[in-house]
């Protein structure tokens, strides 16, 4: 019980100032960090009982979920095509990339997978706990990609918006 | 807390528990959503409130904290030279579907660009008032991505990984 009130009193406030740094997913990465630390400054295990899992993932879940309304896919439909493939190659890019990371090192195949799939932080690590991967391991990879992500896309963007701006047709092959 | 808010944690607890009752791999999640998802169809009932969302990262950031072990550093600095080269190969894998659906579909550069990025949903919102792309095209797209990954790509992945523990 104590090491429950301990660890839930550590990621919360260690949540809260990851927010407040305004750090990407701060809530995740603060009590990551906070409880990380803790265990590995004192030794102290504070691991939580399954049953706080599933409350994880009923909250993440449901953030999802709450998308899913018809007018936030009517968009898609017009695309839906290509669209779907790029999201489909976008996927199996990622198991693909997880599964060579599993044959060229000694990673848990669990935690190679998650740690590649393009999901949220959230609903990966969630799913790399469930399934016994290294939760800790598997939110530092997609943070990593997400500081990348970061650290690219303004540039990408500028140069794109930059460029002669030009709708590109079917049938243009320039 | 307003009706829409209980029954969408409502359902998507059900649907958790359901799931996980049969054995599903990573059923809480997938239940989670499905449930969660369902009524929210029905309903139009509208995003969860952000502290809600706060407290399910703190949450799974608090239970990936408590699974730290003392080999994690190590593990990292292994790591960094295969995760880097990885995440590079995504990157070109992304750059090359924005082509693909600026081609196929005529879209604009940049929506194209934001929809495809292997990127986190609300790092996405954030940008995408700062630029002419569709809003609405680009998370439609990140949608059914973050759908099929937690609907499809979970449920058999984790199906896969255990038939393999079993195999000699």
């Amino acid at each position: 019980m104590t090491a429950t009130i301990l660890a839930l009193g550590l990621g919360g406030a260690g949540a809260l100032t990851g927010h407040f740094l305004r750090l990407p997913f701060g809530a995740l990465l603060g009590a990551l960090v906070s409880v990380g630390a803790f265990e590995l400054g004192t030794g102290m295990e504070l691991g939580l009982h399954p049953s706080w899992q599933l409350v994880a993932q009923v909250l993440i879940g449901a953030t999802i979920g709450a998308q899913l309304r018809p007018e936030a896919l009517r968009a898609f439909r017009r695309i839906i095509g290509p669209g779907l493939a790029a999201v489909l190659l976008t996927v199996l890019a990622g198991v693909g990339l997880g599964w060579l990371l599993v044959v060229l090192t000694d990673v848990d195949p669990r935690t190679a997978l998650f740690g590649l799939m393009p999901g949220g932080v959230g609903e990966m690590t969630a799913a790399a706990a469930a399934l016994g991967g290294e939760a800790s391991l598997v939110a530092l990879m997609h943070l990593a990609r997400l500081l990348v992500v970061i650290a690219v896309l303004p540039v990408l963007l500028r140069y794109l918006t930059d460029k002669p701006g030009r709708r590109h047709s079917k049938n243009d092959d320039s | 807390m307003s009706f829409r808010v209980v029954g969408l944690l409502a359902s998507s607890a059900v649907g958790a528990l359901l799931l996980t009752a049969l054995h599903v791999p990573a059923g809480g999640l997938f239940g989670a959503v499905l449930g969660s998802g369902l009524f929210s169809w029905i309903e139009s009932s509208g995003p969860l409130p952000e502290p809600y969302r706060f407290a399910g990262l703190a949450l799974i950031g608090t239970i990936a904290g408590a699974s730290v072990r003392p080999e994690l550093g190590a593990m990292l600095v292994h790591l960094a030279l295969p995760v880097t080269v990885a995440v590079a190969l995504l990157i070109a894998v992304w750059l090359s579907l924005t082509r693909l659906l600026v081609r196929t579909t005529g879209m604009d550069r940049p929506t194209a660009l934001l929809s495809t990025v292997p990127g986190g949903l609300s790092l996405i919102s954030a940008v995408v008032d700062q630029t002419k792309a569709d809003l609405q095209t680009v998370l439609a797209v990140h949608l059914v991505r973050v759908l099929i990954v937690v609907v499809l790509g979970v449920p058999i992945l984790g199906a896969v990984i255990h038939l393999f523990r079993w195999m000699p």
